[in-house]
């Protein structure tokens, strides 16, 4: 049994079907990284899991037991365990950063104010954000929106972490620290599942690669045991490359 | 006979029975747009389902409010439910003609406030584990408010001018009293003077009351007009 399971996962979004049978094992602290061409279902993978797009068949365990997407406490249960980062942030303009990254703890996690604080401030710094809490996203760069949805994200401690381009807007210091982070997160138990276009990320944090095509998973690699990726692995990697 | 009479217009602008209209117009105006801005958002939510059993209702209420004049809306409910054996007094049949008029124009005011709100925002919420209420609460309303104000402000201005027509109906507001004036004294361009200067009076303390609320509503943006920082990152990202 491994820690996440996806098994036959079908979703579609209107009549239009995306993922067309996905069987998928995650282990616990494992960085998975989903690529492919786009409307492959890379990114509807991530929000099948956190149950923002219904599952159309199939199902989807945790910890062996099957996640219940269909009632309220089921996705209160799951959304209480993973964190999303979105390819377009969703940050809440009309808030500052601190009460960004502060509402979904005391609203939903019923957390007192003070201590969370002291959390904010360490998150903040982690992603190099420290001094911005008084900003509202509208005065941030997309850089510095992407870093605050990130700390967002660590701001409720997620078993697992979903990321949809979590880099895109970084430039290359940042998102080397920013993967580093990542790492470190990895060593301590959490597990991260990221659509990624930037091949070198891809590369040096993932261990596992999975390549997506047509709604289906086309190959699977895992660059830090196997020193040659598969070959269709391998390609599509090259021609990402090339692009960029 | 003189064309006009300083003596009348200055006892028709400090007249308690026109004052006393006034009064009635202003109430006429705060109920109706109370009770319209609350029944327009519950409109305006059952609008926005993806259930035909709330959205079509919400339509059909739209279509019917904004496609018929106030005036015939106002004698059906004033003259024609007391066949069905409702019977309303004037003020409580111009309280609910206004309102259900207003209510259709401010939930389509309302629905796009609601629509600009970002689908990624609520997405967003959604994932970190906020449910529907507390989403409107925190997320969508807020920001939807900023959106509404502006239209909100026109249609209360408007709002202040129609409650006029409830005169047809026999409400003593301000319009209905100068025109009993009329009729006793003839003095007619004093009269729809003074009761011109009341209506100007009236909008005009409306404007002052909408540029403060939508500097309220708009305080959390207020500051992005100031340029945003050179981003450090870029200096790197140009240098290395």
């Amino acid at each position: 049994m491994s820690y996440l399971e996806f098994r036959n996962v079908q979703a579609s979004y209107g009549t239009n079907p995306i993922l067309l049978g996905v069987d998928l094992d995650i282990e616990k602290g494992e960085i998975v990284s989903l690529i492919g061409p786009s409307g492959s279902g890379k990114s509807t993978m991530l929000r099948v899991l956190i149950g923002l797009t219904p599952l159309s068949g199939g199902e989807i365990r945790l910890e062996g037991k099957p996640i219940d997407y269909a009632t309220k406490a089921g996705l209160r249960a799951v959304r209480s365990r993973m964190a999303m980062v979105f390819q377009s942030f969703g940050l809440f303009d009309h808030l500052t950063v601190e009460q960004n990254l502060l509402l979904a703890p005391t609203v939903v996690g019923k957390k007192k104010r003070a201590p969370l604080l002291e959390e904010m401030h360490e998150v903040l710094r982690l992603t190099d954000m420290q001094g911005h809490d008084g900003k509202r996203p509208p005065q941030l760069s997309g850089g510095q929106k992407q870093r605050i949805a990130i700390a967002r994200a660590l701001m409720l401690h997620p078993e697992i972490l979903l990321m949809d381009e979590p880099t895109s807007a970084l430039d290359p210091i940042r998102i080397a620290a920013m993967s580093d982070l990542f790492g470190k997160l990895a060593a301590q138990g959490v597990t991260i599942i990221q659509v990624s276009h930037n091949m070198d990320v891809v590369r040096s944090l993932s261990d596992r690669i999975v390549l997506m095509h047509d709604g289906r998973i086309a190959a699977t690699a895992s660059p830090k045991r196997d020193q040659d990726d598969n070959a269709a692995i391998a390609r599509f990697m090259a021609a990402e490359a090339h692009q960029a | 006979m003189q064309i006009w009479n300083w003596h009348g217009f200055f006892m028709y602008l400090g007249s308690g029975f026109i004052f006393r209209g006034a009064l009635v117009t202003l109430m006429l105006t705060v109920f109706a747009t109370c009770a319209g801005f609350v029944l327009g958002t519950v409109v305006a939510v059952m609008k926005r389902s993806r259930h035909k059993g709330l959205s079509l209702p919400a339509r059909f209420y739209i279509w019917l409010f904004r496609g018929t004049p106030l005036l015939v809306q106002l004698i059906i409910i004033y003259t024609g439910l007391p066949k069905f054996g409702i019977r309303l007094d004037v003020t409580t049949a111009a309280l609910i003609g206004l309102s259900l008029n207003e209510a259709a124009y401010l939930a389509e005011i309302i629905r796009a406030g609601l629509d600009a709100v970002s689908p990624g925002q609520i997405a967003a919420a959604r994932a970190l584990g906020l449910e529907e209420g507390q989403i409107a609460r925190y997320i969508t309303f807020p920001q939807a408010l900023r959106i509404i104000v502006p239209p909100l402000g026109n249609s209360v201005n408007g709002l202040l001018k129609t409650t006029s027509i409830t005169s047809v109906i026999s409400m003593e507001e301000l319009l209905r009293r100068a025109q009993l004036l009329v009729q006793e004294h003839f003095m007619v361009l004093e009269l729809f003077t003074v009761t011109a200067i009341y209506y100007l009076a009236m909008t005009s303390a409306w404007d002052m009351i909408q540029r403060r609320l939508e500097n309220y509503v708009n305080r959390p943006y207020q500051r992005t007009a100031t340029p945003v920082l050179l981003e450090p990152e870029a200096n790197i990202a140009v240098t290395s």
